[in-house]
């Protein structure tokens, strides 16, 4: 992706009307017309709030945009989200010029079309290298208990922005060592000064990589899922958002047949969750079955999930179970891309595990030592797949896909 | 019905003699108070996992656990609990928990055993919780009395949305079926089993669909009332504080650790068709598996007891 020229932004009044738009008492409609008059720069509307309460005029209030049945994530104490900050996030979020070489904004693994995950199987740094991993999708993410697919230390967004931006093996957006050329192209930029100040008010010189970190994290925290034909037939009663098909998958994916729930049930459809009111921090992570190299059950050398941090040999593939959400729109699965397809994955699930018959990665994944012991593999009909394929495509949300807060915000003129 | 509830209707029972008068029931009601504060027990239960009588926790070995005789290791260790009462001789006094926003609320307890080390990383997490408080109007008691588990009318709350300690997600199902009341998981130590759980939970739940909470009790309860007799004395000070060991040789004495059925999850999970694994440690908790009910009082358990 390459940097975006970006247009003026009229300071801080301009600002502050973009921020009106999840009106608290105002109509819908005098919304957009009040972000439309004064719409300056991307001329984008995403602020909603489910709290009719919050005082959205307030570049340093927030809302939640989820309905009041789901407890908030958990927000660190140093970094409260604010509008301003997500204001700011967003644009920094989508560009380029966070990589040293000015080519990769976060989106360019994170494109929001696919729900933020990226479509190849695994993501490309600035300097063409593959990482091991593929990018995952990223609505929710602010409910995870920890971040990326394989890490226990890194407990919140904040801490998980290094990896792409400053990791080194191999290289992503190369960061580290160019921090003073960044943060002189964000100071040098007609609109980012004012708007790190108005989301840092309290900061002499706010224009720093830490603080486009800490927007950014609030961005990401803000792409929140909760409106999905799922949410509205389990939370909204909505009998009619689901067909019966998806129900029938729904029912066998929360079943001890199938046994998916174990992993990813729940609101954030991840076992792996943190909420505003969690009083500890389960660590989520489970070896699936997908590889088995040896009869230690070993995986893949570059990519052996929490051994890689642990050192621990009972540690051997396992990986955060992600969140479900927009499941259908994030292929390629699993932590390295490896399958294409919903369908493949259910029949990796069914079967207990992956064989690969040959090639370098070639072993009966079914007799891994550390599998979870929920990956015993079950009897599927030709229907049973078809049916959880329909429930897992009724969590796609197209609310949060299509709002403004998903759009490329240099890219609306 | 609420414990705290209870209470003030056998209070307003026991005090108002019949009268409808106002003025009547004002001073009675009054003077009861005043004597409940009198006698009010502050109560501190505290919990220990024990096998073959020494204190067992994540990481120890279970040695030659269950009918099978297989050395084990725990994956899990959290029961919830709820109706606690103390047994007087003038009858059942309800113990009302004290609601500190974490562990315990006015009507369930969770009890956490596990610290999240050795085998329980993967389930568990490092808070650990071993003790439930509450107040009760007894000055004599003879035993301690609770349910394991959540009583009905919370358990098929949104997990999502529930207040703690009913905001656990490892310990919750789905709508229909709702919470684990038990989670006891262990996994035998030789190398190719993948573990055996212990998941008690409300059996025969039926609604419209697994995100649907049903409209009437679960067939099967799976609630064992659990009777402790009580070895200590209210002190001065009117408090009274009980250790409870939780026998693991106790619950998995029959139960085939070392097997699973086939085409059946791994371990008890409380339902129909785990009948090899279930039936055991219903019994070893004084159920009966068929009817998930108590057998004359769970008398038989020997589970919880005294140290």
């Amino acid at each position: 992706m390459s940097p975006h020229p970006s247009a003026g932004l009229a300071g801080l009044t301009a600002l502050s009307a973009l921020l009106v738009a999840c009106a608290g008492g105002s109509t819908p409609d005098d919304a957009e017309t009040d972000a439309d008059s004064d719409a300056a720069s991307d001329g984008l509307t995403w602020v909603r709030c489910a709290d009719e309460a919050a005082d959205t005029d307030d570049p340093q209030g927030w809302c939640w945009d989820l309905p009041p049945n789901v407890t908030p994530p958990a927000v660190p104490d140093d970094n409260p989200p604010t509008f301003a900050k997500a204001r700011l996030g967003h644009r920094l979020f989508f560009d380029g010029r966070l990589s040293a070489d000015g080519s990769l904004a976060c989106a360019g693994c994170h494109p929001p079309e696919t729900a933020f995950a990226d479509p190849r199987p695994v993501s490309v740094g600035i300097l063409g290298e593959a990482t091991p991993r593929n990018a995952p999708g990223l609505q929710n993410a602010a409910f995870y208990a920890t971040y990326t697919w394989a890490n226990p230390l890194l407990l919140d967004l904040e801490a998980q922005h290094a990896v792409p931006l400053f990791g080194d093996t191999p290289v992503e957006m190369g960061a580290g060592g160019s921090e003073a050329l960044i943060e002189g192209r964000l100071t040098a930029d007609p609109d980012y000064p004012a708007l790190f100040a108005a989301a840092f008010p309290d900061d002499a010189s706010p224009v720093t990589l830490p603080r486009a970190i800490d927007a950014i994290a609030t961005y990401v925290r803000s792409l929140t899922s909760a409106g999905s034909p799922y949410d509205r037939y389990v939370y909204g009663g909505e009998v009619s958002a689901l067909s019966a098909s998806a129900v029938r998958g729904m029912d066998l994916f929360f079943s001890e047949i199938a046994e998916c729930h174990h992993c990813h049930g729940g609101f954030h459809l991840s076992r792996s969750v943190r909420t505003a009111r969690s009083r500890f921090i389960e660590v989520a992570f489970d070896n699936t079955g997908l590889y088995s190299l040896d009869d230690q059950g070993a995986y893949p050398a570059d990519n052996t999930g929490l051994h890689s941090v642990t050192g621990e040999a009972s540690d051997m593939g396992r990986f955060r179970p992600p969140s479900l959400r927009n499941v259908a729109l994030t292929a390629p699965y699993f932590h390295d891309g490896s399958a294409s397809t919903l369908r493949e994955v259910l029949e990796i699930y069914a079967a207990g595990g992956r064989t690969i018959a040959d090639g370098p990665s070639a072993g009966d994944g079914r007799d891994n030592p550390h599998k979870s012991i929920f990956v015993g593999g079950f009897s599927a009909t030709e229907q049973d797949f078809a049916d959880l394929e329909a429930f897992l495509t009724s969590l796609t949300d197209d609310a949060l896909l299509t709002s403004d807060k998903a759009k490329d915000p240099f890219n609306q003129h | 019905m609420h414990p705290a509830r209870l209470l003030a209707l056998l209070v307003a029972v026991a005090g108002c003699g019949g009268s409808t008068s106002d003025s009547d029931t004002t001073d009675t009601t009054d003077t009861l108070d005043s004597d409940v504060a009198a006698t009010d027990v502050a109560l501190t239960v505290r919990f220990a996992a024990t096998y073959g009588g020494e204190a067992a926790g994540c990481g120890d070995t279970l040695t030659a656990l269950g009918a099978d005789e297989v050395d084990s290791e725990l994956l899990d260790l959290r029961f919830y609990l709820h109706d606690v009462a103390l047994v007087t001789p003038e009858g059942d006094v309800p113990v009302t928990l004290d609601d500190d926003g974490t562990w315990q609320s006015e009507a369930v307890a969770l009890i956490d055993l596990e610290d999240g080390t050795a085998g329980c990383a993967a389930t568990g997490n490092a808070q650990r919780n071993d003790t439930f408080t509450g107040t009760a109007a007894a000055t004599a008691p003879t035993a301690l009395r609770f349910t394991l588990g959540v009583p009905d009318d919370l358990n098929h709350l949104d997990v999502a949305a529930a207040a703690p300690p009913l905001d656990v997600p490892g310990l919750y199902w789905v709508w229909q079926t709702g919470y684990k009341f038990a989670r006891i998981d262990v996994r035998p130590t030789a190398a190719d089993s993948a573990g055996w759980n212990l998941h008690l939970g409300a059996g025969g739940c039926t609604s419209s669909g697994s995100t649907v909470s049903p409209e009437t009790p679960c067939a099967r309860p799976n609630r064992p009332r659990i009777t402790v007799p009580i070895a200590a004395a209210v002190n001065a000070d009117g408090e009274l504080t009980l250790d409870v060991d939780l026998a693991l040789d106790a619950l998995f004495v029959d139960a085939p650790v070392g097997t699973n059925t086939m085409g059946t999850p791994p371990g008890c999970m409380a339902n129909p068709g785990d009948t090899a694994e279930c039936d055991p440690v219903f019994t070893a908790l004084g159920l009966d598996w068929e009817t998930g009910q108590c057998v004359e009082d769970c008398a038989a358990q020997q589970v919880f007891n005294l140290p």
